[in-house]
């Protein structure tokens, strides 16, 4: 610990800490414009400087580190001026006009500041030539007008996504933001990720869809769990009027930094699907209006008038672990029918849970990302499937982390990596075999054959092999590509070699709430075989070929969805469904982590949930449902994944 | 090695080569070739020998020392003959004799003390055996066989070796500190980004003695614990550039770079890294950031290099000067290298002498010496018989000095409370002629213009500064623009990241302070004393006027009238001050207000 003072009151921080941290902790408020807590201290805005006793100039108190018997001013004649200097020079270099922008009123970071200030006008004149603006983008606007170059963005873009789309152009008071040396957003590499336009202080990056929908504080902050696949990102979902305007990472989370992906982001608000507002029934080949009483007495006939055994229920991954388990108990435990399954044929949950019978707990945290200087990653696309697990990697230093890939088609983080090994093709258990040697040995006799038939990058390959022997922290990341039951014997030698060289194994399951399901007994991959009366609990998920293909074998067809969607042409009776934002619900993390989806928006009233309408069900069939998933959840995930 | 009667040194002088030295040299073998004694004569490149504007292609004939200029092709014939057959200098080529080793600074032999430039012309650059001759990389030896790292560190210290990249950081301390830095591996960077306008020295030692660089690195790298090294290089510099890898070259074949350096366990590596030409990456923050494949921004310090640099190792980073000092002090000791300079400052420093001054060039002065003696005694006094205005010294972010501060005896710590700096050792004097706030405006200009952009006090405050001193500078200068100048100068010196931003208003600062009735009479009287800003002149033309009508036909914009042998007149309206009529007029009869 160092002790110190701030402004003459003592305070004690860790070492390492900083003097802004100091300063925070002694309970004093510095100015900050280009600091943010998720990136490394930048010291560029110089709006924190502060002044500490001995130091010839003004330091700047993001970067300073505290030291023992440090005195530290932050509110002196100097650090005033240098505050209201640099305020001044800032207002004076763009468009700062306040009254026209879409980020004011305590959103703009500068605005504040200067507020904080006490500034009520311009010393300097504004002299500045316009912009354009860059609408080129989809989701976000750039408006270099409003640009205070603090590069947030761009080390947001760097360090934390490791995307490196955004950057500076040109020297000097013509330092301008660009994507790709210039080219329009929309054209560029950007992933539209948004968290640049997260983290922006100013009205430079703005978001499309809630610009002028109002300020921070006339929006109602929900946290909750992002579902949109099973990596459990948190975020915080912004509301107005029951009406949903935006989505932000929940930056004070640990984990991922609060980073969110497209997925998590923009496509729930995206949501362009027709909404289904009331139960209807299939007469004379048209789909018509019914109550739900009606609705609820058609189904219990239609389950009643068949042998249970031949009906069939599936349900969508990205329902709650309630409704997953109150399904399962509904179904399975007392209408016992023939199969209880989920869409889609991911089997990645169902492996894990066999390794976990012979292995024990062997499975890491995602956070082991973090720290990792290799990884090997046997089947996943990160990328495109795992974005922000995907974030984790691509922002390794590029130079110095070691990188194997085994997937079935080109791999989109291969090219981050000057060390790596890259196998297109499903050869897992060679490439396995193959580190496994050198890391024993050093080297290995096969390896000229196995890199000649392979096709590798020879140089690069032994490069990378070179360096198994030095690894410190690997992970190794399995994807719903080899992660099958078909492969279990080749699985279970993986996880023995990864037992005895101490790397960290991480089985990324596919649907957002599969883990749960499989544990839940509930079918993975299942054969949507013929059925007399089949139930399909879609809610707001999208409708897969495999799914609908499936579905045309099924007799009598009971869907409930949130929307008309290829399922719903297909269906005889279908139920309106609420959609994620509208229930609460627990879901279950590729990582064992349990999360809770708190409901932010309030539902029609005709819309219900599966466990609703399941209530209703066992009502009219006479039954109790009992949904005690916690037990069966939290008692089974501690055998699979470590703490 | 072979012996030669003579040796010719080829100047390959950029200026040199573009008027023909390649051919020249080519023709030169040929003619030895012809003449049956090509392996009687040595032919090597050399930098720069004599002025290449005035004297180029040039050569250098040992060991006569025989300077012949301005050569063409035909020429080569009749100087071969005349030269190494019969014996006799050829004198229709020759150089006015002068004593060649004084030739680019005409110092007095007694005001100059050669240490970093003693071998610059004196051997080939290309061949490491002449360095070797003049007991190259005996220091190394010395190193390597019978000194400790701490042993070296400590030698370091006690000589009082200050970084020639300008702030003057004793260079042992640095050492030691990267010494102690906990991490692995460690770098030693050498700062070649030399980019100050008109100062060339580094270039110099680089192109013409690039293994007392090398070794100087190699000892550093020995007491910090470095196998790699770095030198970064601006790409203007193409000749250092590959005299240097040369060099790199041919010292990894003698065994002296690369794994087990003369059969110790030390090895050590260097690479040549090129810089893109940015201003703000010889601070060495940026530079480190630069190699690293980043935008070349300085990065805020602490950390320094010293615990956190390259790739966020621990890294040693000097300058070429620098570096070069190293193996003089280890080889020929402390009281040799202590007894030179001042008390502080130990050793000599080079300086770019440039501007209004009669001999412009390098110079390697002891330090301590005052402006004067450089200005006056080395450098001969102003050009034209004209007055001594200011000097400024250190670059852009150099400081102007007036007539009271010549007799400053110059080093570190007297240039800094002059309001001035050391920087990398440029020297720009200015005569009477100069106008003050366009000398301000001009350095700022390239100031801002180099500003890397990331932090605010510099990217925006430079900016504003340069808008104020355009407008005092055009005329449309108003009263409270002195103390807007005097509020943003403070401000941007004490907020700035790096030493571009903190050093940026000083040009400012001293003309404010020195010349403060300059800036009054631009702004108050709308009047240019020096007669340099073009709104603030007005061209007349006097009595003197024959009426040769020379100016009405050369005025681009048709603004004088009058008929042939009458007074002229010049429309004020019209005129955009160009200034040619003052300067073809044959009578004086222009004058300028």
């Amino acid at each position: 610990m160092i002790k110190l003072t701030v402004n003459e009151l003592p305070v004690e921080v860790e070492s390492g800490s900083t003097v802004l941290e100091a300063v925070q902790k002694a309970g004093f408020n510095v100015p900050t414009l280009c600091y943010h807590p998720k990136l490394v201290p930048y010291g560029a805005c110089r709006l924190c400087l502060v002044e500490v006793e001995g130091a010839k100039t003004l330091q700047p108190s993001c970067t300073f580190p505290a030291a023992e018997g440090m005195k530290v001013h932050t509110d002196t004649e100097k650090t005033k001026a240098a505050r209201h200097f640099v305020l001044s020079m800032l207002f004076s270099e763009r468009n700062h006009f306040c009254m026209y922008c879409q980020d004011t009123d305590g959103d703009c970071d500068l605005q504040q500041a200067a507020y904080d200030e006490g500034m009520n006008h311009w010393p300097i004149t504004p002299a500045y030539k316009p912009f354009y603006v860059d609408t080129s983008h989809p989701d976000f606007v750039l408006d270099n007008n409003r640009c205070i170059i603090c590069r947030r963005c761009v080390r947001t873009c760097a360090e934390l996504v490791g995307n490196h789309t955004l950057g500076i152009e040109e020297r000097g008071s013509a330092n301008i933001l660009v994507a790709d040396g210039n080219v329009p957003l929309g054209e560029s590499t950007c992933i539209s990720c948004g968290n640049c336009v997260q983290v922006c202080p100013t009205g430079a990056l703005i978001d499309r869809r809630s610009m002028y929908q109002g300020r921070e504080t006339d929006l109602t902050h929900t946290n909750s769990i992002c579902m949109d696949c099973s990596v459990g990102c948190y975020r915080v979902v912004k509301t107005r009027d029951n009406r949903l305007v935006r989505i932000d990472g929940d930056m004070d989370a640990t984990f991922a930094d609060g980073l969110l992906c497209e997925m998590g982001r923009y496509n729930p608000v995206k949501e362009n699907r027709v909404r289904v507002n009331e139960p209807l029934i299939r007469r004379e080949g048209k789909l018509q209006p019914i109550s739900w009483d009606d609705a609820l007495n058609v189904v219990s006939t239609q389950l009643k008038a068949h042998d249970s055994t031949e009906i069939k229920a599936y349900i969508s991954g990205r329902q709650s672990i309630e409704n997953l388990s109150t399904f399962q108990n509904f179904f399975k435990d007392n209408y016992k029918v023939g199969q209880t399954a989920l869409f889609g044929h991911d089997e990645s949950a169902a492996v894990s849970i066999e390794l976990a019978r012979e292995f024990g707990a062997f499975e890491s945290d995602l956070g082991a990302l973090e720290e990792a200087d290799a990884a090997v990653i046997l089947g996943a696309d990160l990328v495109d499937d795992y974005p922000v697990a995907g974030f984790m990697l691509k922002r390794k230093p590029g130079e110095l982390f070691n990188m194997v890939l085994v997937t079935k088609e080109e791999n989109k983080l291969a090219d981050n990596f000057s060390n790596r090994l890259v196998s297109v093709g499903e050869n897992y258990e060679q490439i396995i075999n193959l580190l496994a040697c050198h890391k024993t040995a050093g080297s290995c006799e096969e390896t000229d054959q196995i890199i000649a038939e392979e096709g590798l990058a020879a140089r690069r390959a032994y490069r990378l092999l070179e360096s198994v022997q030095t690894w410190q922290h690997p992970v190794i990341i399995v994807g719903k590509d080899f992660a099958k039951l078909e492969n279990l014997e080749t699985l279970k030698k993986l996880i023995r070699y990864s037992q005895e060289v101490g790397a960290k194994v991480i089985i990324m399951k596919g649907d957002t709430n599969s883990f749960a399901a499989s544990l839940l007994g509930l079918e993975v991959n299942p054969e949507m075989g013929e059925s007399p009366v089949a139930f399909y609990a879609i809610g707001d998920g999208h409708a897969c070929h495999h799914a609908v293909d499936g579905m045309k074998n099924g007799g009598f067809k009971i869907v409930q969805t949130s929307y008309m969607d290829e399922f719903a042409e297909l269906a005889d009776v279908i139920l309106p469904s609420k959609i994620w934002a509208e229930e609460e619900g627990h879901y279950l993390t590729t990582d064992g982590r349990i999360e809770l989806n708190r409901q932010a928006l309030i539902p029609g009233v005709q819309q219900r949930s599966v466990s609703e309408v399941l209530a209703g069900l066992a009502e009219k069939s006479g039954f109790s449902l009992q949904s005690d998933w916690q037990a069966v959840v939290t008692d089974k995930i501690s055998s699979i994944v470590l703490a | 090695m072979a012996y030669y009667r003579s040796t010719i040194l080829v100047s390959m002088d950029p200026i040199c080569i573009e008027k023909g030295a390649l051919q020249i040299k080519e023709q030169i073998i040929e003619e030895l070739k012809l003449q049956n004694i090509l392996d009687e004569v040595q032919i090597l490149d050399t930098p720069r020998i004599g002025d290449p504007e005035t004297e180029g292609p040039d050569i250098l004939v040992y060991p006569e020392g025989s300077h012949y200029i301005a050569l063409t092709p035909e020429s080569i014939h009749p100087l071969v003959v005349e030269h190494f057959i019969k014996g006799r200098e050829l004198q229709q080529y020759a150089a006015k004799m002068r004593d060649l080793m004084d030739e680019e600074v005409r110092a007095p032999k007694e005001k100059e003390v050669r240490v970093i430039l003693e071998n610059i012309g004196v051997i080939d650059p290309r061949n490491i055996e002449d360095y070797i001759a003049v007991d190259g990389y005996a220091a190394l030896a010395k190193v390597l066989t019978g000194m400790t790292p701490e042993g070296v560190i400590q030698t370091v210290i006690d000589s009082k070796l200050r970084g020639r990249g300008g702030a003057g950081f004793p260079a042992g301390l640095k050492w030691k500190f990267a010494h102690q830095a906990p991490g692995s591996p460690k770098y030693m960077v050498c700062n070649a980004d030399e980019g100050d306008p008109g100062a060339f020295m580094n270039r110099k030692v680089l192109e013409g003695d690039p293994h007392s660089v090398i070794e100087g690195m190699a000892i550093g790298a020995y007491a910090v614990g470095s196998n790699q090294g770095y030198v970064y290089c601006r790409a203007e510099y193409p000749i250092a550039v590959s005299t240097l890898n040369i060099a790199i070259k041919q010292a990894k074949e003698y065994g002296l770079l690369g794994k087990n350096i003369l059969g110790t366990d030390f090895s050590f590596d260097l690479e040549v890294r090129m810089g893109a030409g940015a201003f703000v990456c010889g601070e060495e923050t940026a530079l480190i950031a630069s190699i690293e494949g980043s935008r070349g921004e300085p990065r805020v310090r602490p950390p320094f290099p010293a615990t956190k640099g390259l790739w966020g190792k621990p890294t040693n980073i000097n300058n070429v000067e620098t570096y070069a000092n190293v193996p003089k002090i280890i080889h020929r000791g402390l009281d040799w290298y202590t007894s030179l300079g001042s008390e502080k400052s130990k050793g000599t420093k080079t300086f770019a002498l440039a501007g209004d001054v009669a001999h412009t060039g390098l110079i390697e002065v002891p330090f301590g010496m005052t402006l004067r003696e450089i200005i006056f005694d080395i450098g001969g006094g102003i050009k034209d018989g004209k007055g001594y205005k200011a000097v400024q010294t250190g670059g852009p972010m150099g400081g102007c000095l007036p007539t009271k501060y010549l007799d400053l005896e110059v080093d570190y710590e007297t240039l800094g409370a002059a309001g001035s700096i050391m920087g990398s050792g440029g020297m720009v004097v200015m005569d009477e002629d100069t106008c003050m706030v366009d000398i301000a405006r001009f350095f700022m200009e390239f100031t801002q213009e180099e500003s890397c952009g990331k932090c605010v006090p510099c990217r925006v405050g430079t900016r504003r500064i340069l808008e104020i001193l355009e407008r005092i500078c055009a005329g449309e200068g108003i009263p409270e623009d002195i103390p807007m100048l005097r509020s943003l100068c403070d401000e941007i010196k004490q907020d700035s990241l790096c030493g571009l931003g903190q050093g940026a208003p000083n040009p400012v600062v001293s003309t404010l302070e020195h010349f403060l009735d300059e800036y009054e009479a631009h702004i108050y009287e709308k009047r240019c004393p020096a007669k340099v800003c073009r709104n603030l002149i007005t061209y007349n033309i006097t009595e003197n006027c024959t009426g040769c009508t020379v100016c009405a036909r050369n005025c681009p914009v048709n603004a004088i009238t009058g008929e042939r042998k009458q007074l002229h007149v010049i429309d004020q309206d019209a005129c955009i001050r160009c200034g040619i009529c003052f300067q073809v007029c044959n009578f004086d009869a222009v004058e300028v207000n």
